[in-house]
């Protein structure tokens, strides 16, 4: 593959109106959408047009003046950029005129433009060389005596971008993308005239002001004035391979560009169909921990967790795994055993995972890190429309009008998303927001939401079911939809059940605490403002009811008719890259990939013949049931691939005690994890960059993930497992995943249709894809319902058993950050850390002012499970008696705090609800204390002998 | 100042459109735009802490400090120029004591350019605390001094 | 550690966890609930926690509401059919060997 910028047609495609012109540029006579500008008619006619301040990323802007063109019978030169094409139109983009005004523009850039060139770290992908070469500048006739911006000092305080100023010609690309792209709106160009120049803020830092280092204004720049400091030392790319970020659900695709085997930099790839060019600073910034000098290289072993690693052969290591796995079994049973697939790894290595847990171990103990977040999404969306997925693709938000957000935070956790979101609020979409602390969306600079309910943690179903109250009461309901689309019997069961007054938003105040005519007039935006969209995220499945929620989520969306078309439809927000993709494979310890039951015979006697063994037709434990048979001795051995569930799952006393319990814990993971600490095996594990395979985003989107540099460990994370299943007598032979994905098609009726070469040819592919939808779905259930009539559930409102009193006034909840990913041990280990050191505890002033905290002291957090030690952030942000922290930081262990309550169907545990007292403290808890020696102690490596 | 801004806000809107009078309103109150209000600005009227600087800096008319307690503006452009205007304005700025652009240690005044007062024929022109003055020679420049000093 | 940590001995938990089911499927009407909930153990839980809640009627039944308690006498009856029981290897046998290194 050899390097090429992508095309820039200079400006973005015409928004269309069906109506074409006909025009002529250069002698060639062309047709094209009305609206489309000369610039990028000329270019799509293979033709180029000088320009500078012009990118097809952004609006046209018409500052620059080199892109003048002539047009017959109009006066004068106009700017091709700004100018749309007309019937009959006759272009000229080069004439000699042209020529000769466009060198006089470009050379008073020029003249105030350093001229090194040959030094320069951008040399060779600088927009203005090219263009300078491109009109033919050869000298500058003013010299360089005179005034100029030469000489200033470089911002070097972002991490990852440097901003020279002597270098900027004010083309304000940079500024516009920070609008228009991100949103953040942290740029501007400050003074006017000679004196104008990029500023951050109020000329602040970069890392001072509010940019989110997002990239977009570094990828506009046609300069090196914003440039990646990684190109700066390692020079510019030459090599580029397409490929998916491994952080969140958004699923953005980028450019990998390399410079031999480094790595050089991510660039957000235009035609991604879920990012569209666009990025966040974890997928374009945060993948220094690929190299990290704390990557685990070497198979490790030990025979108990007081011990010293010990480095071994890969050969020892599985042999080790498989026969340590076979003793178990037959010592304690075929299911004493069990293993976790990851959401971080691609589609084929979960399903990898599952086979060697269902074919290999021979039972159904396989979960997934899905269980701890999106596993009510699974149950409620199955149950009420027949599938367990979001309705949309992310294209969709730009057809909504009224957009409902529940307890999701997507400026934070779905970044990329959140800027799509923003720009259609910006062009006048209404927005609700449900959640208990006042997120970024509520108010950031030209966002507004029409309507903010802050509810008391925990009471999402009898606000969802207020809503539905008003939109029935009140007659706002789609009787036309609920009538062809739902069983009307069933919907007059819940519409009896909601319009109850006990469920009247009024009747609810007390225990919600938000305004009861909010409510209301949030109930009537929502049924009559035209298309209403739902997203939601964690705030929503990690409670007591969780899938309670989804299905009153669900309720609301048919009630109103926002279900079948764009613009509408109820949406999970899906927290990790591939978590759509683990429950789509099978790791759930009841379901065969595609959500078929294992008790189906059908489905089970597909799989038998495919893998010629017997199948459980039991349902296997999920997570939270392994480690209590652990701790009942019961359960005494687990696979577990890139997942940190110390770390990541709820009372972590309770998933220590059930490790601890356990008699050969195996940790496949790029790092020496918080769960390594009671490993016996530590198989190193392989970074996105080092393997082939597939990564399905919150919108169903299955995208390639490419291999760009071979694996630092020896192997991909599926080779692995599949070494594994070979030493324990299982005969796979898989060459390449793309082996895997036609087994997976195979086997599963929703991916018939996928396939490598399709993904190649086609970028991505929306499931289901198959003889009914061959080009895949964007958007579900136009026709009907996946499960034939949706259905509506009645759904009460149960408060979780998490109470506040005397002791625990407080309510704790949780969420993440930015720049940080969950248990963070990819991002602690990059330059993200300058945003975000530490683990803080957001307190309302009134709570902090009654304990006598100031911002920034130490204090302690407890709650019936245990307790830890923090530092106090205090802020408006959360309501009075809501404390809210992260959970990125292991020396937090926020989940000490956190109690085993979970969802009631899916076990889903109850992160966002956890009674807490929050107290002065001057320094880390005990358990913290024990905690840290014992993490020093069990992370210790005797390496391997040299002569093997 | 926030009271002000919330006052303000409340009788005449909070549209993002309202900025350039907010800010002429600020300036009028206080005598200038302090950066240190800038993000309780841009909190009011939704915008970005940038958005606002860049307005700010864009518009020679708001100051970022305090002014003196007078104001001396010398006419810069081009018919004052023809007209002597580059040596009066180096006499101002060495009988006034303060450099072009910028506000005496002592608070007493700022010396400031303007462009183009429209009384170009009788240049080189200034404004003292608003009142123009023309035809500026070293006379005119003992009686402005003598204005300031009080 | 602090002895504020109320622990949830695993059947203490298995009884919570059935109740808790049965409360939010309690909007059903009784027989709704039976069979809704006698429908989700079988589904949902794994076959050792099944004989565990079957032990709990049989050896502790004032430990189960009426609801859960016919719920779960209507989930065993289900359970009549075989199933592969404790020890039961599929045709996988034997330690492997392995080929990597
Ligand atoms: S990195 Fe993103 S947020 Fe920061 S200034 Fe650039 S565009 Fe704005
Ligand atoms: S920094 Fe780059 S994009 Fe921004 S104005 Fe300067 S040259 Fe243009
Ligand atoms: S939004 Fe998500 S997928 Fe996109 S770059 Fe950021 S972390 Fe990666
Ligand atoms: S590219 Fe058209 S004016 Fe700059
Ligand atoms: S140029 Fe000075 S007043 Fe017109």
């Amino acid at each position: 593959m050899t390097f090429a910028r992508e095309t820039d047609h200079g400006t973005p495609p015409a928004l269309s109106t069906g109506k074409t012109v006909t025009l002529t540029i250069d002698g060639q006579s062309v047709t094209l959408p009305e609206g489309t500008s000369i610039m990028r008619a000329a270019s799509l006619t293979g033709g180029s047009i000088p320009k500078l301040c012009a990118t097809d990323s952004l609006e046209s802007f018409g500052s620059c003046r080199l892109c003048l063109v002539e047009v017959e019978g109009r006066a004068g030169y106009p700017a091709s950029c700004t100018t749309p094409v007309a019937d009959g139109m006759v272009v000229r983009t080069q004439t000699d005129r042209l020529k000769q005004l466009r060198r006089g523009v470009m050379e008073l850039y020029i003249s105030d433009h350093p001229l090194d060139c040959l030094t320069c770290a951008a040399n060779g992908d600088c927009e203005l060389q090219d263009q300078a070469g491109a009109v033919g500048l050869r000298d500058v006739r003013y010299g360089y005596d005179g005034a100029t911006n030469m000489g200033q000092l470089k911002d070097q305080s972002n991490p990852y971008f440097d901003f020279d100023p002597s270098k900027c010609i004010v083309c304000s690309r940079c500024v516009r993308a920070c609008e228009e792209v991100q949103g953040t709106f942290a740029l501007t160009i400050e003074g006017k005239g000679f004196d104008s120049k990029v500023s951050a803020s109020q000329d602040d830092s970069f890392l001072g002001s509010e940019c989110v280092s997002c990239g977009a204004c570094v990828q506009a720049c046609p300069t090196a004035s914003l440039i990646e400091k990684k190109v700066v030392e390692t020079g510019t790319p030459d090599r580029a391979v397409v490929t998916t970020c491994a952080y969140c659900g958004v699923g953005c695709t980028f450019r990998a560009e390399m410079r031999g085997e480094e790595l050089v930099r991510m660039v957000p790839w235009k035609e991604g169909k879920a990012n569209r060019g666009h990025s966040c600073v974890k997928g374009r910034f945060a993948w220094g921990y690929a190299r990290h000098r704390d990557r685990i290289l070497n198979p490790m072993i030990r025979a108990s967790v007081s011990e010293p690693w010990r480095e071994v052969s890969w050969g020892e290591a599985i042999a080790h795994t498989a026969s340590e796995f076979r003793r178990i079994q037959a010592k304690y049973g075929t299911r004493s055993i069990g293993g976790i697939t990851s959401s971080r790894c691609t589609n084929e290595e979960t399903f990898l995972v599952q086979k060697l847990i269902r074919q290999g171990f021979g039972n159904n103990n396989v979960d997934t890190c899905a269980r701890v977040c999106h596993s009510p999404t699974g149950y409620g969306l199955s149950k009420t429309f027949g599938t367990s997925a979001g309705t949309q693709d992310f294209d969709s938000v730009m057809k909504a009008d009224v957009i409902l957000v529940i307890g999701a935070n997507p400026t934070d956790g779905h970044p990329v998303f959140a800027s799509r979101m923003k720009k259609r609020l910006r062009q006048g979409a209404k927005l609700i927001v449900i959640d208990p602390r006042r997120t970024d969306l509520v108010k950031s600079p030209h966002v507004q939401a029409e309507h903010h309910l802050p509810l008391r943690p925990g009471t999402n179903v009898a606000m969802l079911t207020a809503l539905a109250h008003v939109v029935v009461t009140e007659k706002l309901y789609d009787e036309a939809f609920i009538r062809a689309r739902c069983d009307w019997d069933e919907f007059q069961d819940w519409a009896d059940f909601v319009s109850e007054p006990a469920r009247s938003p009024e009747a609810i105040e007390p225990l919600t605490g938000v305004r009861a005519d909010e409510v209301r007039a949030a109930a009537r935006l929502y049924a009559t403002g035209g298309n209403g969209a739902i997203y939601y995220g964690l705030g929503v499945t990690e409670h007591s009811q969780g899938s309670s929620t989804v299905m009153a989520i669900a309720n609301l969306a048919m009630a109103t008719g926002n279900v079948g078309r764009e613009g509408v439809g109820v949406n999970p927000l899906r927290g990790q890259n591939n978590v759509q993709g683990a429950c789509d494979m099978g790791s759930f310890p009841h379901e065969f990939s595609g959500y078929r039951h294992v008790s189906d015979d059908a489905t089970r006697g597909l799989f038998e013949r495919a893998w010629g063994v017997r199948l459980d037709p039991e349902p296997g434990l999920r997570i939270p049931n392994m480690l209590d048979a652990a701790t009942d001795g019961r359960f005494k051995g687990i696979f577990i691939q890139g997942e940190d569930i110390l770390q990541s799952d709820p009372n972590t006393h309770h998933v220590a005690a059930g490790l601890a319990a356990m008699e050969c814990v195996v940790v496949q993971d790029l790092f020496l994890n918080e769960t390594a600490n009671y490993a016996h095996i530590f198989l190193p594990g392989s970074t996105f960059l080092e393997k082939d395979g597939t990564f399905t985003n919150a919108e169903r989107r299955i995208q390639m993930v490419r291999k760009v540099m071979a694996p630092l460990n020896g192997y991909a994370d599926w080779e692995i497992v599949q070494l594994v299943a070979n030493a324990m007598g299982l005969n796979w032979t898989y060459d390449h995943p793309s082996q895997i994905m036609d087994e997976i098609a195979a086997l599963t009726p929703t991916f018939a249709g996928v396939n490598y070469d399709r993904l190649e040819a086609e970028g991505s592919l929306q499931w289901p894809a198959n003889e009914a939808a061959p080009a895949g779905t964007p958007t579900m259930h136009i026709d009907g319902f996946v499960r034939g009539k949706g259905k509506f559930v009645v759904t009460g409102y149960v408060p979780t058993d998490e109470k506040t009193g005397p002791r625990f006034p407080l309510l704790l909840t949780t969420g993440r950050i930015l720049s940080q990913y969950n248990v963070g041990a990819q991002t602690r280990r990059t330059g993200n850390t300058a945003w975000h050191p530490e683990d803080r505890l957001e307190i309302h002033p009134s709570d902090a002012e009654n304990r006598g905290l100031k911002d920034g002291d130490w204090v302690t957090l407890r709650s019936r499970a245990g307790e830890t030690t923090l530092r106090a952030l205090i802020t408006e942000r959360v309501a009075p008696g809501v404390v809210y922290t992260t959970f990125h930081h292991p020396e937090t262990q926020a989940n000490v705090i956190t109690t085993d309550f979970s969802d009631w169907a899916t076990n889903c545990p109850e992160y966002k609800v956890t009674a807490v007292q929050v107290s002065a403290s001057n320094g880390p808890s005990e358990w913290q204390q024990d905690y840290a020696a014992q993490a020093r102690n069990s992370r210790r490596i005797a390496p391997l002998e040299a002569a093997e | 100042m926030e009271e002000f801004i919330g006052a303000w806000t409340a009788r005449h809107g909070k549209s993002r459109d309202r900025l350039l009078p907010l800010l002429h309103a600020i300036q009028e109150e206080a005598g200038y735009v302090d950066d240190a209000i800038v993000p309780a600005i841009a909190q009011a009227l939704n915008l970005s802490r940038a958005d606002v600087h860049g307005v700010i800096t864009f518009y020679h008319d708001f100051r970022r400090a305090a002014p003196g307690r007078h104001v001396v503006k010398l006419c810069r452009a081009e018919s004052c120029q023809a007209r002597g205007g580059a040596a009066i304005e180096e006499a101002a700025a060495r009988r006034l004591g303060v450099p072009m652009g910028e506000t005496r240690v002592d608070g007493q005044l700022s010396l400031e350019p303007v462009y183009c007062l429209g009384l170009c024929a009788i240049g080189p022109n200034a404004l003292v605390d608003g009142r123009p003055v023309a035809r500026v020679d070293a006379a005119a420049l003992e009686r402005i001094a003598a204005e300031v000093a009080a | 550690m602090s002895d504020d940590i109320e622990v949830m001995s695993t059947t203490g938990r298995l009884i919570y966890m059935a109740h808790q089911i049965a409360l939010n499927l309690a909007t059903m009407g009784e027989e709704g609930a039976v069979t809704a909930l006698t429908d989700h153990l079988t589904s949902f839980w794994d076959p050792r926690m099944k004989e565990q809640i079957i032990a709990i009627a049989r050896d502790e039944p004032d430990r189960l509401s009426p609801l859960v308690a016919a719920a779960v006498a209507r989930m065993a009856q289900g359970r009549a059919a075989p199933h592969p029981d404790e020890d039961q290897f599929n045709s996988v046998n034997e330690v492997g060997h392995c080929d990597a290194g």
